[in-house]
């Protein structure tokens, strides 16, 4: 579970970084990739909003509706990514 | 009748808040030599012979008080004429007599009853919004819940006179309105006639119910700031459709003027993130190599997080928090104990270089610090140790603090613990026994981790805290080239492995040779944050050796 949960931070991080750096106009075949595959991972731990969130990216909707939901994403990850680093390192012993 | 209900609401308080404690201590000796009952009193006026002057008052309020003496504004005869007028009502309260009327005016029976009598609601709640604005004044009123919202120490008392309150702001202010009159002749001791201190006392004393909605009337966001949010938001568009690649010189330009106009339109917290963001973005249009993808995102969540929380619908969060105050609030502390336990130095990587002074508070139970630095562009001749050997709090020097116990008698603190040195700070004599009980405030590992959590939870984009560990082993630091930064790992007592960076300066590298040179480092404090690799860090500035009171310390010897 605690490296499937890292494995979706790790990835989450990847494709926002990548989309923040060549934009949501143009969004490269690897990177659509990953998002399918990063969409399946977080609907198997449970991240169904967020699943659905970046799968929308992928549509045919205008980028200007795009733009805020990945900046939702990436506050989204964020804040989950720091309570896990929390968490994970409260259960870590040694 | 008013005037002899306010007559009786008048005490010491009331009347300092509008002359001055010399003034009503002057007025109450003279009162000691009068005979009050040669004084003339009727339900609508009054007038007596002090020192030869003539006093009279023919209204509620001090501005109905006059008195033919030299002085412009209030004298010690006024403060001895309304003195002596409260006892005189007093006393014939109490004695259930007649008062004496003038020849002028028809004769009114006063009981003891009408003395006595108590407004039916009390004076100081306006529970209406335009009379509240009318009386106090809405900027006003802007400012008090605004500093209501920052959490400004108050302490608000009932008495049978009146509404007393005491505002914590740079100084105490204390505020008296009247049960009789009201806000409308209420003192200040900031000497105004009209001022926020007066708005504190209404609003604070407001059911919390009704406070609600002067909260969002006041502070709600101007046209000004709404159209700079929409336009942050419409960058932040543009911005993200071509990427960080396809930023132009032009767009990073939009992004520099929005930071001033962020600034000006009171959303400062807003404004240094976009800077943030501008100065990483700069560094990627010009190819340096400081540029970093992670603090880009880490921004511009916490920037949409904010613009979020601002647009309708609002999340029920004080908007001070998320926009964030212009400089530092600092308020008055009386009677503190504070140990304090290290000198740090330091040189900053936007070129500033200072020292600070690391405290602890028991009174308060948090660290408190004290710092002075300069830009080294500004300032290039500022020599840190020498300004640290000349610097003082209150009359002592500052290295002369270390390791000792003492109390600021008077001093002034801001919101995140860092004291100012403003003329009037107070420190009484340092102990010279060191203070034991220090060692009781280090923690474990999973005790700082839990402590983080709970910051997190009031503040998800908290980046570090600072914190006193108690470590039983540490091994050599080792420096990384790539990084810049000196690396390494320590055991707290619970043999939990903690992960040790501190960045390289000159005052970093000789502080790491004195741990390196040690294996007795018992005690560490030091600021703790999850790095890149996204591990719980230690960066220490301090480090005590085992039996050791003086603590080794980063940048001074």
């Amino acid at each position: 579970m605690n490296n499937n949960l890292n494995l979706f931070f790790e990835t989450a991080y990847n494709i926002i970084t990548a989309l923040f750096e060549s934009g949501i106009s143009s969004i490269s075949d690897d990177t659509a990739k990953q998002i399918r595959s990063w969409a399946n991972l977080a609907m198997d731990l449970g991240f169904n909003e967020e699943a659905n969130a970046v799968l929308s990216l992928l549509n045919e909707l205008p980028h200007t509706e795009k733009v805020p939901v990945l900046l939702t994403l990436n506050t989204r990850i964020h804040i989950l990514k720091e309570y896990h680093l929390v968490n994970t390192n409260l259960n870590l012993k040694g | 009748m008013e005037l002899i209900s306010w007559l009786s609401d008048i005490n010491e308080q009331y009347l300092t808040g509008w002359a001055n404690k010399g003034l009503v201590r002057r007025g109450k000796k003279q009162l000691e030599k009068e005979s009050i009952s040669d004084w003339q009193l009727t339900a609508h006026a009054a007038s007596a012979n002090i020192n030869n002057y003539h006093q009279t008052i023919n209204g509620i309020g001090f501005e109905f008080a006059k008195c033919n003496c030299a002085a412009a504004g209030p004298c010690f005869h006024l403060t001895c004429f309304l003195l002596g007028l409260q006892q005189k009502v007093a006393n014939r309260a109490s004695a259930d007599s007649q008062l004496v009327e003038p020849t002028t005016e028809p004769k009114v029976k006063i009981d003891d009853k009408a003395i006595r009598r108590v407004a039916p609601s009390p004076s100081w709640q306006i529970s209406c919004a335009k009379q509240r604005a009318k009386l106090l004044g809405q900027t006003n009123i802007k400012k008090a819940a605004l500093w209501l919202q920052q959490g400004v120490t108050i302490y608000q008392h009932v008495k049978s006179n009146g509404l007393l309150t005491e505002i914590y702001l740079e100084q105490v202010i204390t505020v008296f309105i009247p049960k009789t009159g009201g806000v409308a002749i209420s003192s200040c001791s900031c000497k105004k006639e009209r001022c926020a201190h007066r708005a504190v006392a209404v609003l604070y004393a407001l059911p919390e119910s009704s406070k609600k909605s002067v909260f969002s009337q006041s502070l709600a966001l101007s046209d000004y700031a709404t159209q700079c949010i929409n336009a942050l938001s419409q960058w932040l568009q543009s911005l993200l459709l071509h990427g960080r690649v396809g930023t132009t010189q032009f767009s990073l330009e939009q992004g520099q003027a929005l930071v001033t106009e962020l600034t000006q339109a009171d959303l400062p917290r807003l404004a240094k993130l976009l800077s943030i963001l501008c100065v990483n973005l700069k560094q990627d249009v010009e190819r340096m190599s400081q540029s970093s993808p992670s603090l880009f995102s880490d921004k511009l969540a916490e920037i949409w997080a904010i613009i979020s929380a601002l647009s309708p619908p609002s999340v029920d969060l004080p908007l001070p928090l998320l926009t964030g105050e212009h400089r530092k609030r600092y308020a008055i502390v009386q009677d503190i104990d504070v140990f304090a336990f290290g000198i740090e130095c330091w040189r900053s990587l936007t070129g500033h270089r200072g020292f600070t002074l690391h405290m602890y508070c028991p009174t308060q139970g948090r660290f408190l610090s004290f710092s002075q630095s300069r830009s080294r562009s500004i300032d290039p001749n500022w020599d840190t140790i020498e300004a640290l050997k000349q610097a003082k709090l209150g009359d002592y020097d500052l290295p002369s603090l270390i390791a000792t116990k003492f109390r600021i008698s008077k001093g002034w603190v801001s919101p995140d613990g860092r004291l100012s040195s403003q003329t009037g700070t107070t420190v009484l004599t340092p102990s010279s026994q060191y203070w034991a009980d220090f060692y009781t405030l280090a923690k474990t590992k999973q005790q700082i981790l839990s402590g983080y959590l709970k910051q997190l939870k009031q503040n998800p984009f908290v980046q570090k805290t600072q914190q006193l560990v108690a470590i039983r082993t540490i091994e050599p630091l080792i420096f990384n080239r790539f990084k810049q930064t000196w690396q390494g790992i320590c055991y707290d007592v619970d043999d939990n492995k903690i992960h040790i960076e501190i960045a390289t300066t000159s005052q970093a590298d000789q502080f790491v040779r004195h741990i390196n040179n040690t294996n007795m480092i018992r005690l560490v404090y030091g600021y703790w944050f999850f790095n890149s690799e996204q591990q719980l860090t230690l960066s220490p500035v301090l480090a005590w050796e085992l039996n050791s009171l003086k603590p080794i310390a980063k940048g001074y010897a």
